[in-house]
């Protein structure tokens, strides 16, 4: 066990190692990033003293190695526009985009695993079939258009909810909302469908057979071995969720990591991309490293090789 | 100068701080109500006491958004029941200080409690004379002053701020300091020192401020007395009132004691509003400074709330959660008048928005300066501002916008004149149904830019001319413009642009870096009129430099942005022309 | 061990079974009304779409400021028109051809991608499969919308960039489920049958074990679509995407959106089409799971 956790570990780090490498050559390509850090007026000779001064001009493989060599070492340089350390920027939206990306992910489970296991006892059905329209409902809708539609129905039209911004309770419900409506649909397909798996299965028909109660089958046994998909579904989750977090936090104002990406993004601040996107990596990585952990807890079948 | 953030907190707990929404509104009404029966007792507090009446309002905008479970029906009885009320601020106040309380509370009546300004961005530091950005600098002028500033009541010439600013010969200018007894938040008194201090620090290449480039030829500083400081400069260097513009001093004892960083994250300036709280992509919250020293600043709390999208700013603000947003869509015109919370403040800007018509390239169809001229003709720029702007933009007939200070007022528009411009084609021997140009154009960075980049080339399609717009991403946008690599024609904006060297020196000589034009003898005229400092025998030149342009049609002439603001309608404020975005002199308004 | 004859008989059944869903999938869609309307609505939307240049009046691509923003069902408007004048529900239509178009042929070059990168991994194993699934972690690791969105900035705007970009974006998620479903079907028997009867590697992916993890990687593509199609949406709404006058739905939305004050029916029209196309192709993909997995047939 502890092997197995260390060897993961080990493959966490070269992971983190080639999304630094493609994400540095990646970013390189959008373009020259001067232009976005000095004002417009700056002259073409102060252009190239300035990427030269930041070694812009070097060869890409020396900008490589340099960046590598500080990368190691939990430094990833300044912002190019903001006069910080990109680290520090990183970390500052981390609360915010942890919290957002937790209350989503607890209203999608809350939400759509009952959906789906109510789907699949009651295949067919009406039931069934409006939980499904609900739940795809949610995958219909750009995710820009429904925080926008939130605010004017419940900010502008009713004013019960705050517009926007991170502070108090109230201000989390939409962006939670908007968040988690695609992952609600996943969830909610994803069990309805192993759940009618399961439910097909023999030791499931043994079990009804031998006179266990309908409740005592579908919450012990059938749910016990359906929830492996779902936790593979959890662990890539997470990567999903950030991605959402990109278009949510920019409708909603919230300060987390999805809108410092995008901004240094298309500022081209490749030092604040690099430091962002090791941490997404990261959480990615572990989750899908609980993940795995989690399966061998609810399925001892399963051998951690 | 120990701890600033806390001195802040305190000062903020003794304003408002220690109220709650409900408080503010019956204390309000008790001013209301009080200021009708003794308004001397009011004048006695604070200097304007001139409608105690306004505060109703302005608390009840005010802070929506921060205790909601407050906003109850409470709220609306209590304003017709003053007896109740009265009764209840015993109960509910908490606050020791109640004497300060008192005093500090009264003169709100003339005051806005606090204005939420939704802004697209965060300031990417505190730091004064750092970095060249719109947003920072808006912050950091409502902590720090301006050296000098554009005056709009001399059409955005640069006048006095902190000090007035002499011509002493061609090399030579002297500043001296309008008070002698500017305090900073802290106590610290401005002097000369404080400027020379600041500019010595831009010029140091390891701070990498971006106003290094700006203030080059500047040779020398000397402090002549406490007040009097001068600039030797190693050319003649016209447009340096300009540049003082963004030197705003910091105080030095606190900058020595803390270092760089704290400085730029609890700064201390000498502005209307001090430091309190920034998070940063959140807000940014500042709290009058009852002892400013230009005049008496009329709100008590200013938060720059940071909204990336506009349609939320603008949600916000129909929804009385903030009380000014700038850039208002003018598809939104009506529906913020409309509000009975919100108004429209429009300005014509300093910016202006044109298409270069590369005439510096190899193979451009506009090394013709026909070719130039009748794209001008054909273009019907007026149809355009008034189908597409609804009147919200300003024609400029040639490069310079009315309200810069160099503008040639003598320059007349191009007319419409589709046939004209065939004319010219012909001459030029250009077939216009042969002809297939491109244009780059950006995607939402300018008002309206990509339904005005189809718009243009829809009017040019009209006379047979083809036009394909090519869109770009903001970042490859620029980096065409700056490897040459656009179409013949290129859209862009430019701004804010209040005199002319800056705009012409900058886009109409070949080797700059966003310019499309290139002429090597209007190139002498420009870097001469440039290096003139006598400001009449400046302007005979830039005229001239203007008239040329036009002429030469350098670019598609197209119009002044209009900066567009949706504003509570309990707040005043004055939009101006130098997008300078000022809560200095904002304040409660009467509707 | 299992007998030569068994397994051969087992690859046959599992033939035969894919054969006779055809008409098991007509039966069953005639029995599901909701999807037997979705199928309809998507085969007319597709028609329409296919046709919209010869069959459209409206003006598309023109500005004719004239007659902007005029209110749905005036002037011959059915969808009203936008800020530039120009006819919504003609574009709506037209938006469809660009919409679906990118939606299907980028799942289509996922998928191609994909599905080779995730049989070779899973077949071949060992280096192979340790190269094709660093790069599958490295790429989850980045967020999809991002991905696609700095691929956009490097390679341009445009219709055919942003295929690419989704495509290259999106093409490891069948690598991962090709490849899950290889590792079983390698071990099953007829698959090692074949391979003791000479047939080579090729032919085994391709004849033996493509044909029997076809299901999941259906349902994936089916629903992928519907997921591009909002993904353009949200690539446009970022400031990157289909580039102005070209109708896409997603463009068209993230117009609408900033007209939204005064012409709400700029985005109803491409939006609710763009909600009922997601929600039709979600329904059709989840019915294809039903159907087509054999565990889950009554």
């Amino acid at each position: 066990m502890t092997a197995y956790i260390i060897r993961r570990l080990i493959h966490m780090v070269f992971v983190i190692f080639l999304v630094l490498t493609v994400v540095f050559f990646l970013t390189r390509l959008t373009g020259d990033p001067v232009h976005f850090f000095v004002p417009m007026d700056t002259s073409r000779a102060n252009l190239e003293e300035i990427r030269e001064r930041y070694g812009f001009n070097d060869p890409l493989w020396q900008q490589y190695l340099r960046f590598m060599g500080d990368a190691v070492r939990g430094d990833f340089g300044d912002s190019l526009r903001q006069r910080d350390s990109a680290t520090g920027l990183v970390l500052a939206r981390i609360p915010a985009t942890l919290q957002l990306g937790a209350a989503a992910l607890a209203v999608s489970l809350l939400i759509g695993v009952p959906l789906g296991i109510f789907s699949a006892l009651n295949r067919g059905s009406l039931g069934d079939k409006a939980a499904t329209l609900i739940s795809v409902l949610g995958l219909s809708v750009p995710a820009f258009l429904m925080g926008l539609l939130l605010i004017l129905f419940f900010s502008v039209y009713l004013g019960w909810l705050p517009t926007s911004g991170r502070g108090s309770l109230a201000q989390l419900i939409m962006p939670t909302a908007t968040l988690a409506a695609f992952s609600v649909a996943r969830y909610a397909r994803l069990s309805r469908s192993t759940m009618l798996d399961v439910l097909g299965q023999d030791y499931i028909r043994t079990g009804r057979a031998k006179g266990l109660s309908e409740s005592k089958v579908v919450w012990v046994h059938a749910l016990k071995n359906a929830s492996i998909p779902l936790l593979t579904i959890t662990g890539l989750q997470a990567g999903h969720l950030l991605g959402g977090a990109v278009v949510v936090e920019q409708i909603f104002a919230w300060p987390g990591m999805g809108r410092l990406l995008l901004q240094s993004l298309l500022n081209r601040d490749f030092p604040v991309v690099m430091a962002t996107i090791v941490f997404v990596a990261l959480v990615y990585t572990l989750f899908s490293l609980l993940t795995d952990l989690a399966y061998a807890w609810a399925n001892p079948e399963v051998r951690l090789k | 100068m120990a701890d600033l953030s806390s001195l802040g907190n305190l000062r903020h707990a003794l304003a408002t701080g220690q109220l709650t929404r409900r408080d503010l509104i019956k204390r309000a009404t008790v001013l209301g109500v009080g200021a009708t029966i003794g308004g001397t007792l009011l004048a006695a507090c604070e200097d304007d006491g001139d409608d105690g009446e306004e505060v109703d309002d302005t608390a009840d905008a005010g802070q929506v958004d921060l205790d909601d479970a407050d906003d109850d029906d409470d709220d609306d009885t209590v304003a017709d029941e003053p007896d109740d009320h009265v009764d209840d601020e015993d109960h509910d106040d908490e606050d020791p200080d109640d004497s300060d309380d008192a005093d500090d509370d009264e003169p709100t009546g003339d005051r806005v409690d606090r204005i939420t300004v939704g802004i697209g961005a965060d300031a990417l530091t505190l730091m004064p004379t750092a970095i060249v950005d719109w947003t920072t600098g808006i912050m950091i002028s409502h902590i720090y002053d301006r050296t000098v500033n554009y005056d709009p009541d001399d059409n955005f010439a640069v006048g006095a701020w902190l000090c007035t600013i002499e011509v002493i010969d061609d090399l030579t200018w002297e500043m001296q300091l309008v008070d002698d007894n500017i305090q900073f938040h802290n106590g610290e008194v401005l002097t000369a020192e404080h400027f020379k201090v600041l500019l010595e620090w831009v010029q140091d290449e390891a701070n990498e401020s971006h106003y290094l480039e700006r203030f080059q030829p500047v040779e020398d500083i000397e402090v002549i007395d406490d007040l009097t400081w001068r600039v030797t400069t190693s050319e003649p260097f016209p447009i340096f009132p300009t540049r003082l513009v963004a030197l705003e001093p910091v105080p030095l004892e606190y900058w020595e004691e803390v270092g760089d960083d704290e400085l730029a994250n609890n700064p201390v300036g000498t502005g209307p509003f001090m430091f309190n709280e920034w998070v940063r992509d959140e807000r940014l919250l500042l709290d009058r400074n009852p002892d400013y020293w230009k005049h008496d600043v009329q709100v008590d709390q200013v938060e720059f709330r940071f909204m990336p999208e506009f349609s939320s700013r603008l949600s916000s603000l129909l929804a009385g959660e903030i009380q000014i947003v700038k850039d208002v869509p003018i598809d939104a015109l009506d529906t913020v008048e409309d509000n009975d919370e919100a108004r429209i403040e429009s300005i014509p800007s300093s910016r202006v928005n044109y298409v270069a018509l590369v005439n510096n390239r190899e193979g451009s169809v506009f090394e013709d300066v026909r070719v130039r001229q009748a794209i001008n003709y054909a273009v019907d720029v007026d149809a355009i501002i008034d189908g597409i702007f609804q009147g919200e933009a300003t024609k400029m007939a040639g490069c310079l916008s009315e309200v810069n200070a160099n503008v040639n007022p003598d320059i007349e528009p191009y007319p419409y004149d589709p046939d004209r411009a065939l004319e010219l084609l012909e001459e030029a021997g250009v077939d216009p149904n042969e002809l297939e140009i491109t244009m780059d154009a950006p995607q939402g960075r300018y008002p309206m830019d990509a339904d005005a980049a189809q718009a243009i080339a829809a009017e040019l399609g009209r006379i047979g001319i083809t036009v394909n717009v090519q869109f770009n991403e903001w970042g490859t946008h620029l980096d065409k413009i700056v490897n040459r690599e656009t179409g013949d024609m290129f859209y862009l904006g430019w701004g804010p642009a209040l005199e002319a060297q800056g705009t012409i020196e900058f886009l109409f000589t070949g080797d700059s870096t966003y310019s499309g034009y290139g002429d090597p003898e209007l190139e002498e005229m420009i870097f001469d009129a440039g290096r003139t400092v006598d400001p009449d025998e400046a302007q005979e030149k830039w005229d001239e430099i203007q008239e040329i342009i036009h002429e030469d049609a350098g670019w598609l002439f197209l119009w002044q942005q209009h900066d567009i603001y949706g504003v509570a309608e309990n707040v005043e404020f004055t939009p101006r022309a130098d997008e300078f975005m000022w809560m200095g002199d904002a304040g409660p308004r009467n509707s | 061990m299992s007998t030569q004859a068994e397994t051969i008989a087992a690859a046959a059944e599992l033939r035969a079974r894919n054969r006779a869903g055809w008409r098991y999938m007509l039966r069953e869609l005639l029995r599901d009304k909701i999807v037997l309307i979705m199928v309809i609505f998507l085969v007319v939307l597709s028609m329409a779409a296919i046709l919209s240049p010869w069959i459209l009046t409206g003006n598309l691509f023109d500005p004719d400021y004239g007659v902007a923003r005029v209110p749905p069902f005036t002037e011959g408007h059915i969808g009203g028109t936008d800020q530039l004048g120009r006819d919504v529900f003609s574009r709506t239509i037209y938006g469809a051809r660009i919409s679906l178009l990118v939606g299907s042929v980028s799942v289509l070059i996922a998928a191609v991608v994909g599905i080779t990168a995730g049989l070779m991994a899973g077949y071949y194993g060992g280096w192979i499969d340790s190269v094709i699934m660093r790069i599958v972690d490295v790429h989850l690791a980045f967020p999809f919308i991002l991905l696609a969105l700095t691929i956009n900035a490097i390679i341009g705007l445009g219709v055919r960039n942003i295929i690419i970009s989704l495509a290259i974006a999106g093409w490891v998620e069948y690598a991962r489920i090709a490849r899950g479903e290889v590792l079983v079907m390698r071990e099953r028997e007829f698959t090692q049958a074949a391979r003791l009867m000479g047939a080579s590697n090729g032919r085994i992916i391709w004849k033996h074990i493509f044909p029997n993890i076809t299901t999941p990687l259906l349902v994936t593509a089916t629903l992928q679509v519907a997921q591009f199609i909002i993904a353009e949406a949200s690539i446009s709404f970022l400031g990157f995407g289909v580039q102005p006058p070209t109708p896409a739905w997603g463009s068209m939305i993230s117009e609408g959106f900033a007209n939204i004050w005064s012409s709400w029916w700029m985005i109803a029209v491409p939006g609710i089409a763009l909600a009922l196309v997601v929600l039709a192709v979600n329904l059709v993909g989840d019915w294809l799971r039903d159907v087509l997995d054999p565990r889950l047939r009554r």
